[in-house]
């Protein structure tokens, strides 16, 4: 297995994406406000499923695309 | 829980970073683990904690009073007065201080708690966005069944004389029990009331 098999960008993309949406869940925990809950379930998980998503759809074509390559 | 919860955050940002920067590690199978951990369990658990914190919170006195217009309301538990009912409740330690709003105003029923968040959110819009209506009111008429939530069975609710031509009536919410218990808060007249204070 290669690395060139591994799309490298979208996992660093996936990877940034779930950091920035646990920076905001996290920080919306410590935020006093009716807002903060919008803000959890908006920007924290909406960063964090789309981070997720991505991770999850690379590592599925990348399985696709070994097996056509058997 | 709070620093419980944002320590989890912490550890998978910094599962996600060295992820993120060496993704050749996602090609062993302890790297795939590690990915795992990184990208599906520890946000998973951040997240699902994060929900649970929230929504506890919301429950919280303080949390309801954080918007000005809920300012009189918040008043309205500490005036010295035990005809009204959200004071009696407060004072008398009927209810949970901590939970004092959510506990008479929330629906005791299976999605009681669901239709509270959802009318939260309709709050939070109306507050935020929409505007409201300087004096407020309840959306539906109040029933007895959040009263006979904590009421209901309790000796000094069901053998008490004002009652006990009622009970069936009362049970059955054809007589509300605000018909004499008709001062909830009280919010008009805050002005020309004495507030009671705890003593230290």
């Amino acid at each position: 297995m290669t690395a060139a098999l591994l799309p490298a960008a979208r996992v660093e993309l996936a990877a940034r994406l779930l950091v920035a949406g646990l920076l905001a869940s996290a920080a919306t925990l410590v935020w006093k406000s009716p807002l903060s809950f919008l803000a959890f379930v908006f920007i924290g998980g909406g960063l964090s499923a789309a981070g997720f998503a991505l991770f999850l759809w690379t590592i599925i074509v990348q399985g696709l695309s070994q097996r056509q390559g058997d | 829980m709070t620093t419980l919860l944002i320590g989890l955050a912490l550890a998978a940002v910094g599962l996600l970073v060295a992820v993120g920067k060496r993704p050749e590690l996602l090609e062993r199978v302890r790297g795939r683990l590690l990915g795992m951990v990184a990208f599906a369990m520890l946000p998973g658990l951040v997240l699902a904690g994060g929900l649970g914190s929230h929504l506890e919170r919301s429950k919280t006195t303080s949390f309801c009073l954080s918007c000005h217009v809920m300012e009189p309301y918040g008043k309205s538990l500490l005036v010295d007065d035990s005809e009204r009912l959200a004071a009696a409740h407060f004072q008398n330690r009927r209810i949970d201080r901590e939970h004092a709003c959510y506990t008479c105003h929330t629906t005791y029923t299976m999605y009681g708690p669901v239709k509270a968040k959802v009318a939260g959110l309709r709050h939070i819009w109306r507050y935020y966005v929409a505007g409201y209506p300087e004096k407020l009111e309840l959306r539906e008429p109040y029933q007895n069944r959040e009263c006979l939530h904590c009421h209901g069975g309790a000796r000094s609710y069901e053998e008490s004389d004002a009652h006990a031509d009622d009970l069936a009536d009362l049970a059955a919410n054809k007589t509300s029990c605000l018909e004499c218990h008709s001062e909830a808060h009280g919010v008009d007249s805050l002005a020309t009331s004495p507030a009671w204070k705890e003593r230290p």
